[in-house]
């Protein structure tokens, strides 16, 4: 069967997400010794070659209807990757325990299978709490909040050929959308109107109101790099802004000083 | 370059999201349409010459663009080379829609990027965060996966995202990989 390498290749060298890479020890057969070599876990595909930097691949093993076992036996973090009776069984070696551990731990949810899963999932709780937002008499500008990711969906979804699937459910909120902004000015609370003049976005409170939504021109299918960026951007903001009230703190302290001498 | 070519054969003859015989054209200039069982399983596109056993390529769904090339036709381009696309020919409309829809969700990246979206617009709405890798309890049952790589009589069990997932090798036994045994796979506690 031809496999087109080209595409592993490519793929392997593009931007999307390492999941984990480091060197490891494999056994080239069952009787033989280790060797070692560079892996590079992504997605359901771990690539190996003898160096980081080396261009030539040496192989690539595909995770799908893998086990991944611990091999207590031998006494040297080893553990495998069993693909069942008649099938190859990988055997690899780490250098310490916490190496073995956490190499078990990416490969036994690497699968294409498991991420389904876990996407499935997500998507059920995600319309759960939907549902529980617009049942319950949660902050009105929370619902306000789907107005901006709705259009920000159906924009880039015209960009990329990507389908909806849970996305399909966000169309008939838009609907809804123009009628609760109104009650919203009128239900909140003094208390609420305060937070959200603050410059940072309160992470467990309402979002601010369209205008001053800071994700505007946020793509939510932007790579994970830069939706880290983003989220980082808040923590230093607070950060900055902790610091600043602690100086303030500091040169009072220092007034009271002076006042006592 | 190396890869387990057994074990993606046996993955091409799993029960797959989406398999037709459709007219396929290769790539190159001069690539003529060739009647083909064309197979989706997990982010692998594999194609058979029809009634073999083996197929003849397999191609990985990542980094590729899925474009409608007419009515009942679409095709897919690797490597940012637009102009290299394999061309498959559908037999109905409704037929060539489902195939795009099919072949963009069933890429990895795909559903990574959904992943966090989910994650994201969850912590928005409820104001809750599921630490990613940090969750090793499960939120249902409360094994702890860091212990727990050993084999239950259920399966290998790991927690991941908070999730607990037992991957079970299709026998109940204790681990013991059956004669016959199909693949292992993963199912909530």
């Amino acid at each position: 069967m031809k496999l087109h390498e080209k595409i592993l290749t490519h793929y392997l060298s593009c931007t999307s997400p390492v999941d984990k890479e480091g060197y490891l020890n494999k056994k080239k057969n069952r009787n033989d010794t280790y060797h070692r070599r560079w892996f590079v876990l992504k997605a359901n595909l771990l690539f190996y070659q003898e160096r980081p930097a080396d261009r030539h691949l040496l192989g690539v093993i595909v995770l799908e209807g893998c086990a991944v076992q611990h091999s207590e036996t031998d006494g040297h973090f080893t553990f495998s990757l069993v693909f069942g009776p008649g099938l190859k069984t990988y055997r690899f070696a780490a250098v310490d325990r916490q190496g073995q551990e956490s190499w078990v731990k990416a490969l036994h949810s690497a699968s294409h299978c498991y991420l389904s899963m876990l996407v499935k999932d997500l998507a059920r709780q995600y319309e759960e709490a939907k549902q529980q937002q617009s049942l319950g008499e949660s902050h009105p500008s929370v619902s306000a909040l789907k107005l901006p990711t709705n259009s920000f969906l159906f924009a880039t979804t015209q960009q990329t050929a990507v389908v909806r699937e849970g996305r399909s459910f966000s169309a008939s909120t838009l609907l809804q959308a123009p009628s609760i902004p109104a009650k919203a000015v009128a239900k909140k609370s003094p208390k609420l109107w305060t937070r959200r003049h603050a410059h940072v976005t309160p992470l467990n409170g309402p979002a601010p109101l369209y205008g001053e939504w800071p994700l505007v021109g946020f793509d939510p299918l932007e790579d994970f790099s830069t939706l880290h960026d983003y989220y980082g951007q808040e923590v230093k903001k607070v950060r900055e802004d902790w610091l600043k009230s602690r100086q303030k703190e500091e040169d009072h302290t220092e007034q009271d000083l002076i006042d006592l001498g | 370059m190396r890869f387990n070519e057994k074990e993606l054969v046996l993955l091409s003859r799993q029960p797959s999201e989406r398999a037709a015989e459709l007219g396929m054209r290769g790539p190159k200039k001069g690539d003529v349409v060739k009647k083909r069982l064309v197979k989706l399983v997990v982010n692998f596109l594999f194609y058979f010459r029809t009634d073999e056993e083996e197929p003849i390529g397999a191609l990985l769904l990542e980094q590729c663009r899925v474009e409608r090339e007419d009515s009942q036709t679409f095709s897919i381009a690797f490597l940012d080379e637009a102009e290299r696309k394999y061309v498959f020919e559908c037999d109905t409309e409704e037929q060539c829609a489902e195939w795009i829809d099919s072949i963009i969700k069933a890429s990895y990246e795909f559903m990574r990027k959904n992943l966090i979206y989910y994650r994201t617009e969850i912590h928005r709405l409820t104001g809750k965060v599921r630490p990613l890798a940090a969750a090793r309890r499960c939120a249902k049952c409360h094994t702890d996966g860091a212990s727990n790589q050993q084999r239950s009589y259920r399966g290998m069990v790991t927690v991941r995202f908070g999730v607990h997932i037992i991957i079970t090798i299709n026998s109940r036994q204790t681990g013991r990989l059956m004669k016959g045994d199909g693949f292992g796979f993963a199912r909530q506690c």
